[in-house]
Protein backbone atom coordinates (compact mmCIF):
# COMPACT_ATOMS: atom_id res chain seq x y z
CA UNK A 1 0.00 0.00 0.00
CA UNK A 2 1.51 3.49 -0.89
CA UNK A 3 1.65 5.44 1.85
CA UNK A 4 -0.10 8.98 0.05
CA UNK A 5 1.77 11.07 2.98
CA UNK A 6 4.91 10.26 2.00
CA UNK A 7 4.29 9.96 -1.40
CA UNK A 8 2.73 13.55 -1.58
CA UNK A 9 5.92 15.19 0.87
CA UNK A 10 8.64 13.46 -2.26
CA UNK A 11 6.61 14.78 -5.03
CA UNK A 12 6.67 17.90 -3.55
CA UNK A 13 10.03 18.54 -2.26
CA UNK A 14 13.36 20.74 -3.26
CA UNK A 15 11.09 22.76 -5.59
CA UNK A 16 13.44 25.51 -4.64
CA UNK A 17 12.93 29.21 -3.36
CA UNK A 18 9.65 30.91 -4.94
CA UNK A 19 11.02 34.50 -4.70
CA UNK A 20 7.77 37.03 -4.76
CA UNK A 21 7.91 40.63 -6.83
CA UNK A 22 7.59 43.38 -4.64
CA UNK A 23 5.09 43.24 -1.89
CA UNK A 24 2.18 45.73 -3.20
CA UNK A 25 1.02 47.34 -0.06
CA UNK A 26 -0.59 49.92 -0.98
CA UNK A 27 -2.48 48.81 -4.13
CA UNK A 28 -4.18 46.70 -1.88
CA UNK A 29 -4.85 48.97 0.84
CA UNK A 30 -6.29 51.16 -2.02
CA UNK A 31 -8.92 47.82 -3.20
CA UNK A 32 -9.76 47.63 0.94
CA UNK A 33 -10.58 50.84 1.10
CA UNK A 34 -12.64 51.11 -1.94
CA UNK A 35 -14.18 47.49 -1.20
CA UNK A 36 -14.89 49.62 2.68
CA UNK A 37 -16.50 52.34 1.05
CA UNK A 38 -18.57 50.91 -1.41
CA UNK A 39 -20.23 48.56 1.69
CA UNK A 40 -20.83 51.53 3.38
CA UNK A 41 -21.96 53.86 0.67
CA UNK A 42 -24.19 50.96 -0.88
CA UNK A 43 -25.29 49.62 2.14
CA UNK A 44 -25.83 53.26 3.66
CA UNK A 45 -28.64 53.69 0.83
CA UNK A 46 -26.76 56.64 -0.17
CA UNK A 47 -25.71 55.23 -3.48
CA UNK A 48 -29.61 56.72 -4.39
CA UNK A 49 -29.18 60.24 -2.89
CA UNK A 50 -25.39 60.68 -4.43
CA UNK A 51 -25.22 64.19 -5.06
CA UNK A 52 -22.10 65.63 -6.90
CA UNK A 53 -19.97 67.75 -8.52
CA UNK A 54 -18.89 67.30 -12.60
CA UNK A 55 -17.10 68.32 -15.38
CA UNK A 56 -17.86 66.66 -18.54
CA UNK A 57 -15.38 66.89 -21.23
CA UNK A 58 -16.16 64.43 -23.78
CA UNK A 59 -13.18 65.12 -25.99
CA UNK A 60 -11.04 63.76 -22.92
CA UNK A 61 -12.73 60.45 -22.93
CA UNK A 62 -10.88 57.43 -24.66
CA UNK A 63 -12.11 54.25 -23.56
CA UNK A 64 -15.06 53.74 -26.00
CA UNK A 65 -12.59 53.76 -28.86
CA UNK A 66 -15.08 53.09 -31.25
CA UNK A 67 -18.84 52.93 -31.06
CA UNK A 68 -20.22 49.80 -29.49
CA UNK A 69 -22.43 47.26 -30.43
CA UNK A 70 -20.24 45.44 -32.93
CA UNK A 71 -19.38 41.60 -31.17
CA UNK A 72 -21.49 39.05 -30.51
CA UNK A 73 -21.39 38.17 -26.65
CA UNK A 74 -23.26 34.63 -26.09
CA UNK A 75 -23.09 35.31 -22.24
CA UNK A 76 -24.76 38.62 -22.98
CA UNK A 77 -26.65 37.60 -25.58
CA UNK A 78 -28.37 34.96 -23.42
CA UNK A 79 -28.65 37.01 -20.13
CA UNK A 80 -30.28 39.73 -21.75
CA UNK A 81 -32.74 37.91 -23.98
CA UNK A 82 -33.83 36.02 -20.69
CA UNK A 83 -35.13 39.44 -19.06
CA UNK A 84 -36.53 41.24 -22.00
CA UNK A 85 -37.01 44.04 -19.55
CA UNK A 86 -37.44 47.62 -21.23
CA UNK A 87 -35.12 50.30 -20.92
CA UNK A 88 -31.52 50.47 -19.97
CA UNK A 89 -29.50 47.71 -18.75
CA UNK A 90 -25.93 47.47 -17.98
CA UNK A 91 -23.56 44.67 -16.35
CA UNK A 92 -20.62 45.09 -14.59
CA UNK A 93 -17.89 44.80 -16.68
CA UNK A 94 -15.41 42.01 -17.06
CA UNK A 95 -12.12 41.52 -17.48
CA UNK A 96 -11.36 38.64 -19.32
CA UNK A 97 -8.26 36.41 -18.95
CA UNK A 98 -6.67 37.30 -22.19
CA UNK A 99 -6.59 41.45 -20.94
CA UNK A 100 -9.78 42.34 -22.89
CA UNK A 101 -12.78 44.19 -20.88
CA UNK A 102 -16.16 43.19 -21.89
CA UNK A 103 -18.97 45.32 -21.48
CA UNK A 104 -22.83 44.54 -22.19
CA UNK A 105 -25.64 45.16 -21.07
CA UNK A 106 -29.48 45.84 -23.17
CA UNK A 107 -31.88 48.58 -24.55
CA UNK A 108 -35.12 47.66 -24.29
CA UNK A 109 -34.23 44.12 -23.90
CA UNK A 110 -31.94 44.21 -26.96
CA UNK A 111 -28.64 43.20 -25.60
CA UNK A 112 -25.25 44.74 -27.17
CA UNK A 113 -21.84 44.10 -26.31
CA UNK A 114 -18.48 46.08 -26.75
CA UNK A 115 -15.14 44.52 -26.10
CA UNK A 116 -12.02 46.92 -25.28
CA UNK A 117 -9.05 45.47 -27.00
CA UNK A 118 -6.72 48.17 -25.71
CA UNK A 119 -3.84 46.85 -23.83
CA UNK A 120 -0.64 48.80 -22.37
CA UNK A 121 2.70 47.62 -22.87
CA UNK A 122 4.55 45.88 -19.82
CA UNK A 123 3.15 43.99 -17.27
CA UNK A 124 0.57 43.79 -16.06
CA UNK A 125 -1.08 44.02 -19.29
CA UNK A 126 -4.36 44.14 -17.86
CA UNK A 127 -4.67 48.49 -19.30
CA UNK A 128 -7.28 50.12 -21.24
CA UNK A 129 -6.21 53.41 -21.21
CA UNK A 130 -3.31 55.50 -20.59
CA UNK A 131 -4.58 58.09 -17.87
CA UNK A 132 -2.50 61.07 -17.46
CA UNK A 133 -4.63 64.09 -16.78
CA UNK A 134 -6.54 65.92 -14.20
CA UNK A 135 -9.91 63.97 -14.85
CA UNK A 136 -12.94 65.14 -12.91
CA UNK A 137 -14.82 62.49 -11.12
CA UNK A 138 -16.52 61.39 -14.48
CA UNK A 139 -16.17 62.45 -18.39
CA UNK A 140 -18.54 61.30 -20.98
CA UNK A 141 -18.47 60.53 -24.87
CA UNK A 142 -21.40 59.97 -26.82
CA UNK A 143 -21.42 58.48 -30.06
CA UNK A 144 -24.01 56.82 -31.86
CA UNK A 145 -23.67 53.11 -32.78
CA UNK A 146 -24.45 51.01 -35.92
CA UNK A 147 -27.22 49.25 -34.03
CA UNK A 148 -29.18 52.34 -33.52
CA UNK A 149 -28.07 53.57 -29.46
CA UNK A 150 -26.03 55.75 -28.46
CA UNK A 151 -22.76 54.88 -27.14
CA UNK A 152 -21.74 56.17 -23.66
CA UNK A 153 -18.38 55.91 -22.37
CA UNK A 154 -17.35 57.28 -19.05
CA UNK A 155 -13.88 57.69 -18.17
CA UNK A 156 -13.38 58.12 -14.09
CA UNK A 157 -11.26 60.04 -12.46
CA UNK A 158 -8.74 58.31 -10.31
CA UNK A 159 -11.09 58.95 -7.05
CA UNK A 160 -14.18 57.77 -8.48
CA UNK A 161 -15.75 54.38 -7.14
CA UNK A 162 -18.78 54.53 -9.34
CA UNK A 163 -21.33 56.90 -10.91
CA UNK A 164 -25.01 56.84 -10.73
CA UNK A 165 -26.23 58.72 -14.54
CA UNK A 166 -29.68 59.75 -14.70
CA UNK A 167 -31.37 59.91 -18.04
CA UNK A 168 -33.73 62.17 -19.62
CA UNK A 169 -36.59 59.60 -19.20
CA UNK A 170 -35.64 59.49 -14.86
CA UNK A 171 -34.24 56.12 -15.47
CA UNK A 172 -30.95 55.71 -13.81
CA UNK A 173 -28.19 53.75 -14.90
CA UNK A 174 -25.31 52.82 -12.11
CA UNK A 175 -21.87 52.26 -13.52
CA UNK A 176 -19.67 50.54 -11.48
CA UNK A 177 -16.45 50.48 -13.63
CA UNK A 178 -13.62 48.96 -14.16
CA UNK A 179 -10.83 50.19 -11.58
CA UNK A 180 -7.71 48.55 -11.73
CA UNK A 181 -4.33 50.42 -10.59
CA UNK A 182 -2.46 48.31 -12.45
CA UNK A 183 1.65 49.56 -12.21
CA UNK A 184 1.13 53.57 -12.07
CA UNK A 185 0.58 55.18 -14.09
CA UNK A 186 -1.22 52.36 -16.31
CA UNK A 187 -4.68 52.19 -15.09
CA UNK A 188 -8.23 51.13 -16.04
CA UNK A 189 -11.12 53.57 -14.53
CA UNK A 190 -14.06 53.70 -16.72
CA UNK A 191 -17.32 52.64 -17.68
CA UNK A 192 -19.05 52.48 -20.92
CA UNK A 193 -22.94 51.38 -22.00
CA UNK A 194 -25.56 52.22 -23.96
CA UNK A 195 -29.19 54.29 -24.28
CA UNK A 196 -31.59 54.79 -26.27
CA UNK A 197 -31.30 57.49 -29.46
CA UNK A 198 -32.89 60.63 -28.01
CA UNK A 199 -32.39 59.72 -24.53
CA UNK A 200 -29.54 62.01 -22.84
CA UNK A 201 -28.26 62.33 -19.63
CA UNK A 202 -29.23 64.88 -17.17
CA UNK A 203 -27.64 64.51 -13.69
CA UNK A 204 -24.38 62.55 -12.95
CA UNK A 205 -23.44 61.68 -9.61
CA UNK A 206 -20.26 59.94 -8.26
CA UNK A 207 -18.78 58.45 -5.28
CA UNK A 208 -15.23 59.70 -4.53
CA UNK A 209 -12.74 57.22 -2.85
CA UNK A 210 -10.06 59.12 -1.01
CA UNK A 211 -12.68 62.25 0.48
CA UNK A 212 -15.43 59.88 0.96
CA UNK A 213 -17.68 62.33 -1.38
CA UNK A 214 -20.68 62.11 -3.01
CA UNK A 215 -20.32 64.78 -5.78
CA UNK A 216 -22.81 65.72 -8.60
CA UNK A 217 -22.90 67.40 -12.12
CA UNK A 218 -25.97 68.37 -13.86
CA UNK A 219 -25.06 68.55 -17.37
CA UNK A 220 -27.21 70.08 -19.62
CA UNK A 221 -27.91 70.70 -22.37
CA UNK A 222 -25.53 67.45 -22.79
CA UNK A 223 -24.26 67.15 -26.56
CA UNK A 224 -22.57 64.38 -28.45
CA UNK A 225 -20.95 66.90 -30.90
CA UNK A 226 -19.59 69.51 -28.58
CA UNK A 227 -16.92 69.32 -25.26
CA UNK A 228 -19.36 70.38 -22.46
CA UNK A 229 -17.51 71.53 -19.14
CA UNK A 230 -19.98 71.81 -16.15
CA UNK A 231 -19.43 72.27 -12.86
CA UNK A 232 -19.33 69.62 -10.40
CA UNK A 233 -21.00 70.25 -6.46
CA UNK A 234 -20.65 68.79 -3.21
CA UNK A 235 -23.01 67.10 -1.24
CA UNK A 236 -23.56 70.25 0.70
CA UNK A 237 -23.88 72.53 -2.95
CA UNK A 238 -20.73 73.94 -2.50
CA UNK A 239 -18.42 73.73 -5.78
CA UNK A 240 -15.81 70.74 -6.02
CA UNK A 241 -12.40 72.43 -7.05
CA UNK A 242 -10.34 70.10 -10.49
CA UNK A 243 -7.94 72.68 -9.77
CA UNK A 244 -4.90 70.09 -9.16
CA UNK A 245 -2.58 71.56 -6.29
CA UNK A 246 1.04 72.21 -6.77
CA UNK A 247 3.26 70.39 -4.41
CA UNK A 248 6.86 71.88 -3.44
CA UNK A 249 9.39 69.05 -3.70
CA UNK A 250 12.80 70.32 -3.06
CA UNK A 251 14.85 73.45 -3.92
CA UNK A 252 18.27 74.16 -4.27
CA UNK A 253 20.39 77.53 -4.65
CA UNK A 254 19.48 81.11 -4.15
CA UNK A 255 18.20 84.12 -5.86
CA UNK A 256 18.70 83.73 -9.97
CA UNK A 257 20.67 80.75 -9.68
CA UNK A 258 17.57 78.49 -7.68
CA UNK A 259 16.64 75.02 -8.76
CA UNK A 260 13.20 73.86 -8.14
CA UNK A 261 11.29 70.90 -8.47
CA UNK A 262 7.34 70.56 -7.89
CA UNK A 263 4.76 67.94 -8.69
CA UNK A 264 1.37 68.05 -10.07
CA UNK A 265 -0.73 64.83 -8.72
CA UNK A 266 -2.81 63.68 -12.10
CA UNK A 267 -5.72 61.53 -11.60
CA UNK A 268 -3.15 58.29 -12.28
CA UNK A 269 0.18 60.32 -13.07
CA UNK A 270 2.31 62.82 -11.95
CA UNK A 271 3.42 66.06 -13.85
CA UNK A 272 6.75 67.57 -12.22
CA UNK A 273 7.81 70.76 -12.54
CA UNK A 274 11.20 71.88 -12.80
CA UNK A 275 12.54 75.69 -12.88
CA UNK A 276 15.62 77.01 -12.96
CA UNK A 277 17.40 80.31 -14.22
CA UNK A 278 15.64 81.21 -17.26
CA UNK A 279 13.74 77.42 -17.69
CA UNK A 280 10.62 76.13 -16.97
CA UNK A 281 9.90 72.99 -18.07
CA UNK A 282 7.12 70.34 -17.39
CA UNK A 283 8.12 66.39 -17.27
CA UNK A 284 5.85 63.17 -16.58
CA UNK A 285 7.69 60.75 -14.50
CA UNK A 286 6.57 56.72 -14.81
CA UNK A 287 6.64 55.06 -11.60
CA UNK A 288 10.04 55.37 -9.59
CA UNK A 289 12.17 58.15 -9.67
CA UNK A 290 13.85 60.06 -12.55
CA UNK A 291 17.45 61.98 -12.38
CA UNK A 292 17.66 64.22 -14.78
CA UNK A 293 20.50 66.80 -15.73
CA UNK A 294 19.42 70.44 -16.46
CA UNK A 295 21.06 73.02 -17.74
CA UNK A 296 19.32 76.92 -17.14
CA UNK A 297 19.55 79.74 -19.87
CA UNK A 298 22.47 81.20 -17.98
CA UNK A 299 24.63 78.52 -18.41
CA UNK A 300 24.39 76.80 -15.20
CA UNK A 301 23.47 73.08 -14.30
CA UNK A 302 22.48 70.73 -12.01
CA UNK A 303 20.33 67.38 -11.83
CA UNK A 304 17.14 67.07 -10.76
CA UNK A 305 15.56 64.07 -9.31
CA UNK A 306 11.78 63.37 -9.03
CA UNK A 307 9.29 60.54 -8.69
CA UNK A 308 7.14 58.88 -6.50
CA UNK A 309 7.97 55.84 -4.14
CA UNK A 310 6.59 53.20 -1.98
CA UNK A 311 3.90 54.49 0.64
CA UNK A 312 5.75 53.68 3.70
CA UNK A 313 8.87 55.09 2.62
CA UNK A 314 9.96 58.48 4.66
CA UNK A 315 13.55 59.16 3.65
CA UNK A 316 15.91 58.77 0.47
CA UNK A 317 19.25 58.45 0.39
CA UNK A 318 20.68 59.83 -2.90
CA UNK A 319 24.83 58.53 -2.89
CA UNK A 320 26.96 60.47 -5.30
CA UNK A 321 30.39 59.43 -7.11
CA UNK A 322 32.29 61.98 -5.35
CA UNK A 323 31.19 60.15 -2.14
CA UNK A 324 28.94 62.42 -0.38
CA UNK A 325 25.32 61.87 -0.03
CA UNK A 326 22.23 63.46 -0.46
CA UNK A 327 18.83 62.97 1.99
CA UNK A 328 15.44 63.51 0.63
CA UNK A 329 12.00 63.31 2.59
CA UNK A 330 9.45 61.92 0.62
CA UNK A 331 6.11 64.11 0.19
CA UNK A 332 2.11 62.58 0.96
CA UNK A 333 -0.61 63.38 -1.01
CA UNK A 334 -3.66 61.06 -0.94
CA UNK A 335 -1.91 57.93 -1.12
CA UNK A 336 0.63 58.47 -2.63
CA UNK A 337 4.14 59.62 -1.88
CA UNK A 338 6.66 61.83 -3.94
CA UNK A 339 9.98 62.54 -3.91
CA UNK A 340 12.26 65.52 -5.54
CA UNK A 341 15.27 67.33 -5.04
CA UNK A 342 18.48 68.92 -6.92
CA UNK A 343 21.54 67.25 -6.87
CA UNK A 344 24.57 69.37 -8.37
CA UNK A 345 25.76 68.73 -11.37
CA UNK A 346 28.77 66.96 -11.73
CA UNK A 347 29.00 63.46 -9.95
CA UNK A 348 27.27 60.58 -11.14
CA UNK A 349 24.31 59.43 -8.94
CA UNK A 350 25.53 55.61 -7.92
CA UNK A 351 22.92 54.58 -5.49
CA UNK A 352 19.34 55.23 -4.31
CA UNK A 353 18.11 53.82 -1.18
CA UNK A 354 14.59 54.20 0.34
CA UNK A 355 14.03 53.58 4.16
CA UNK A 356 10.86 53.54 6.29
CA UNK A 357 10.44 55.45 9.73
CA UNK A 358 11.71 52.50 11.73
CA UNK A 359 14.67 53.42 9.52
CA UNK A 360 14.76 49.61 8.08
CA UNK A 361 15.81 49.66 4.41
CA UNK A 362 12.74 49.19 1.76
CA UNK A 363 15.10 48.85 -1.45
CA UNK A 364 17.83 50.69 -3.35
CA UNK A 365 18.56 51.31 -6.95
CA UNK A 366 21.90 51.03 -8.33
CA UNK A 367 21.32 53.17 -11.78
CA UNK A 368 23.41 52.43 -14.61
CA UNK A 369 24.87 55.51 -16.51
CA UNK A 370 21.63 57.76 -18.05
CA UNK A 371 19.12 55.25 -17.27
CA UNK A 372 15.84 55.18 -15.44
CA UNK A 373 16.08 55.02 -11.89
CA UNK A 374 13.10 52.80 -11.01
CA UNK A 375 11.66 50.91 -7.77
CA UNK A 376 11.63 51.81 -4.44
CA UNK B 1 -7.47 50.20 18.20
CA UNK B 2 -7.19 53.40 16.49
CA UNK B 3 -7.15 53.36 12.45
CA UNK B 4 -3.28 54.19 11.80
CA UNK B 5 -2.87 51.26 13.69
CA UNK B 6 -4.69 48.75 11.88
CA UNK B 7 -3.03 50.21 9.33
CA UNK B 8 0.23 48.96 10.34
CA UNK B 9 -0.70 45.72 11.93
CA UNK B 10 -2.33 45.05 8.15
CA UNK B 11 0.79 46.28 6.51
CA UNK B 12 3.21 43.81 8.89
CA UNK B 13 0.74 40.78 8.50
CA UNK B 14 0.89 41.63 4.50
CA UNK B 15 4.52 41.65 4.57
CA UNK B 16 4.89 38.65 6.32
CA UNK B 17 2.60 36.65 4.35
CA UNK B 18 2.99 38.09 0.81
CA UNK B 19 4.97 35.36 -0.44
CA UNK B 20 3.10 32.59 0.82
CA UNK B 21 0.05 33.27 -0.20
CA UNK B 22 1.59 33.76 -3.83
CA UNK B 23 3.00 30.99 -3.47
CA UNK B 24 0.03 29.22 -2.57
CA UNK B 25 -1.93 31.12 -5.96
CA UNK B 26 0.70 29.97 -8.07
CA UNK B 27 0.07 26.31 -6.87
CA UNK B 28 -4.00 26.90 -7.74
CA UNK B 29 -3.12 28.81 -10.90
CA UNK B 30 0.25 28.03 -12.41
CA UNK B 31 0.56 31.56 -13.09
CA UNK B 32 2.38 33.85 -11.84
CA UNK B 33 0.39 36.97 -12.69
CA UNK B 34 -3.33 35.28 -11.44
CA UNK B 35 -0.97 34.11 -8.60
CA UNK B 36 -0.37 37.63 -7.27
CA UNK B 37 -3.83 39.10 -8.24
CA UNK B 38 -5.49 36.60 -5.87
CA UNK B 39 -3.13 37.36 -3.15
CA UNK B 40 -4.10 40.49 -3.76
CA UNK B 41 -8.05 40.01 -3.99
CA UNK B 42 -7.85 38.15 -0.76
CA UNK B 43 -6.05 40.59 1.22
CA UNK B 44 -7.75 43.42 -0.38
CA UNK B 45 -10.98 41.95 1.18
CA UNK B 46 -9.57 41.09 4.34
CA UNK B 47 -8.37 44.37 4.61
CA UNK B 48 -11.58 45.80 4.29
CA UNK B 49 -12.98 43.98 7.06
CA UNK B 50 -9.28 43.80 9.26
CA UNK B 51 -11.15 44.81 12.09
CA UNK B 52 -13.47 42.02 12.42
CA UNK B 53 -11.01 39.25 10.29
CA UNK B 54 -8.01 40.31 12.75
CA UNK B 55 -9.80 38.50 15.62
CA UNK B 56 -10.32 35.48 13.26
CA UNK B 57 -9.33 31.82 15.13
CA UNK B 58 -6.95 31.33 12.62
CA UNK B 59 -6.20 34.16 10.42
CA UNK B 60 -4.37 32.65 7.87
CA UNK B 61 -6.79 29.93 7.40
CA UNK B 62 -9.67 32.49 6.78
CA UNK B 63 -7.14 34.40 4.08
CA UNK B 64 -6.65 31.27 2.32
CA UNK B 65 -10.70 30.22 2.40
CA UNK B 66 -10.64 34.01 0.79
CA UNK B 67 -8.27 33.06 -2.09
CA UNK B 68 -9.74 29.90 -2.87
CA UNK B 69 -13.07 31.23 -3.38
CA UNK B 70 -11.80 34.47 -5.49
CA UNK B 71 -9.91 31.78 -7.37
CA UNK B 72 -13.42 29.77 -7.77
CA UNK B 73 -15.23 32.75 -9.58
CA UNK B 74 -11.69 33.42 -11.44
CA UNK B 75 -11.61 29.74 -12.73
CA UNK B 76 -15.79 30.57 -13.59
CA UNK B 77 -14.81 33.72 -15.75
CA UNK B 78 -11.85 32.52 -17.21
CA UNK B 79 -13.71 28.88 -18.62
CA UNK B 80 -16.28 31.49 -20.46
CA UNK B 81 -13.36 34.19 -21.66
CA UNK B 82 -12.11 31.04 -23.31
CA UNK B 83 -14.90 30.06 -25.08
CA UNK B 84 -15.58 33.76 -26.06
CA UNK B 85 -12.08 34.56 -27.20
CA UNK B 86 -10.56 31.14 -28.17
CA UNK B 87 -7.79 32.39 -25.69
CA UNK B 88 -5.00 30.54 -26.70
CA UNK B 89 -2.99 28.74 -23.60
CA UNK B 90 0.69 29.83 -23.76
CA UNK B 91 2.93 27.11 -23.16
CA UNK B 92 5.16 27.30 -20.55
CA UNK B 93 9.04 27.67 -21.00
CA UNK B 94 11.25 26.21 -19.03
CA UNK B 95 14.59 27.44 -18.56
CA UNK B 96 17.03 24.38 -18.23
CA UNK B 97 17.33 24.67 -14.66
CA UNK B 98 16.07 21.29 -12.64
CA UNK B 99 14.48 22.97 -10.00
CA UNK B 100 12.45 25.17 -12.88
CA UNK B 101 11.72 22.00 -14.71
CA UNK B 102 10.22 20.25 -12.14
CA UNK B 103 8.40 23.05 -10.38
CA UNK B 104 7.07 23.68 -13.83
CA UNK B 105 6.00 19.98 -14.60
CA UNK B 106 4.89 19.46 -10.94
CA UNK B 107 2.31 22.81 -12.33
CA UNK B 108 1.55 21.23 -14.85
CA UNK B 109 0.35 18.28 -13.49
CA UNK B 110 -1.38 20.20 -11.25
CA UNK B 111 -3.41 22.17 -13.60
CA UNK B 112 -4.87 18.74 -14.62
CA UNK B 113 -6.53 17.80 -11.53
CA UNK B 114 -10.36 19.06 -10.52
CA UNK B 115 -10.23 22.77 -8.69
CA UNK B 116 -11.22 20.52 -5.21
CA UNK B 117 -8.27 18.29 -5.78
CA UNK B 118 -5.79 21.00 -6.74
CA UNK B 119 -6.67 22.87 -3.91
CA UNK B 120 -6.58 19.85 -1.21
CA UNK B 121 -2.80 18.67 -2.89
CA UNK B 122 -1.78 22.37 -2.97
CA UNK B 123 -2.79 22.99 0.97
CA UNK B 124 -1.73 19.70 2.43
CA UNK B 125 1.99 19.14 0.55
CA UNK B 126 2.74 22.47 -1.07
CA UNK B 127 1.73 24.41 2.10
CA UNK B 128 2.40 21.83 4.35
CA UNK B 129 -1.00 22.40 6.51
CA UNK B 130 -2.49 19.03 8.26
CA UNK B 131 -5.57 17.47 7.23
CA UNK B 132 -7.30 19.25 10.25
CA UNK B 133 -6.32 22.97 8.82
CA UNK B 134 -6.87 21.78 5.21
CA UNK B 135 -10.78 20.44 5.66
CA UNK B 136 -11.05 23.58 7.81
CA UNK B 137 -10.09 25.88 4.93
CA UNK B 138 -12.04 24.18 2.62
CA UNK B 139 -14.67 23.92 4.93
CA UNK B 140 -15.11 19.74 4.60
CA UNK B 141 -14.53 17.08 6.59
CA UNK B 142 -11.18 15.23 7.31
CA UNK B 143 -11.94 12.62 5.65
CA UNK B 144 -13.19 14.06 2.25
CA UNK B 145 -9.56 15.79 2.53
CA UNK B 146 -8.04 11.98 2.62
CA UNK B 147 -10.21 11.05 0.10
CA UNK B 148 -9.11 13.92 -1.96
CA UNK B 149 -5.51 13.76 -1.63
CA UNK B 150 -5.45 10.29 -2.01
CA UNK B 151 -7.37 10.41 -5.55
CA UNK B 152 -5.48 13.29 -6.55
CA UNK B 153 -2.09 11.89 -5.80
CA UNK B 154 -3.18 8.85 -7.82
CA UNK B 155 -3.59 11.55 -11.06
CA UNK B 156 -0.15 12.45 -10.61
CA UNK B 157 1.35 9.68 -10.00
CA UNK B 158 -0.12 8.98 -13.43
CA UNK B 159 0.80 12.12 -14.81
CA UNK B 160 2.86 12.19 -18.34
CA UNK B 161 4.22 15.58 -17.52
CA UNK B 162 5.62 14.19 -14.10
CA UNK B 163 7.09 11.22 -15.80
CA UNK B 164 8.79 13.65 -17.92
CA UNK B 165 9.69 16.07 -15.57
CA UNK B 166 11.07 13.17 -13.20
CA UNK B 167 9.51 13.82 -10.19
CA UNK B 168 7.77 10.83 -10.24
CA UNK B 169 10.64 8.76 -8.13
Amino acid sequence: MIDDDAAGEEMFADLGRFEPARIPVDAVLRRGRAIRLRRRLVGGGALVLAACLAVLAPAAVRIAGGAGGGTDDPASVAVAAADGAQGVRVNPPTVAANGDVHFSGAVDGEPWSYVRTGRCDGPPTRCMDLVGLLLPPVSLLLENTKDGNIGVSAEFGRDTLYAVLTLSDGEQVTLTGITEITAEPNAIAGDYFEMPRGETIVRVDAALLFSSKLVHADPRPLRSDIPTVVPWYQADGKPLSLTPPVIPLGRSGSGGTMWSVEVVPGSWTAQYGIHGPGTHQMQWSPAGVLVSPVTGADGSSAQVLYGNVEGTTVRVDVALSDGTMQQFEPVVHDDRVFVGGVLPAGPAVTMVTYYNAAGVRLGYVVPKAGALISGS
Amino acid sequence: MRGEDYEAEFREYMASRWGDLVRFGYGLTGDRGHAEDLAQTALAKAYASWGRVRRADDLDAYIRRILINANHRRFRKQRVAEHEGQVPVEPSVADGTDVFDQREALVAALMELPPKQRAVVVLRYWDGLTETQAAAILGCSVGNVKSQASRALAKLRGSAQLRDGSVVR
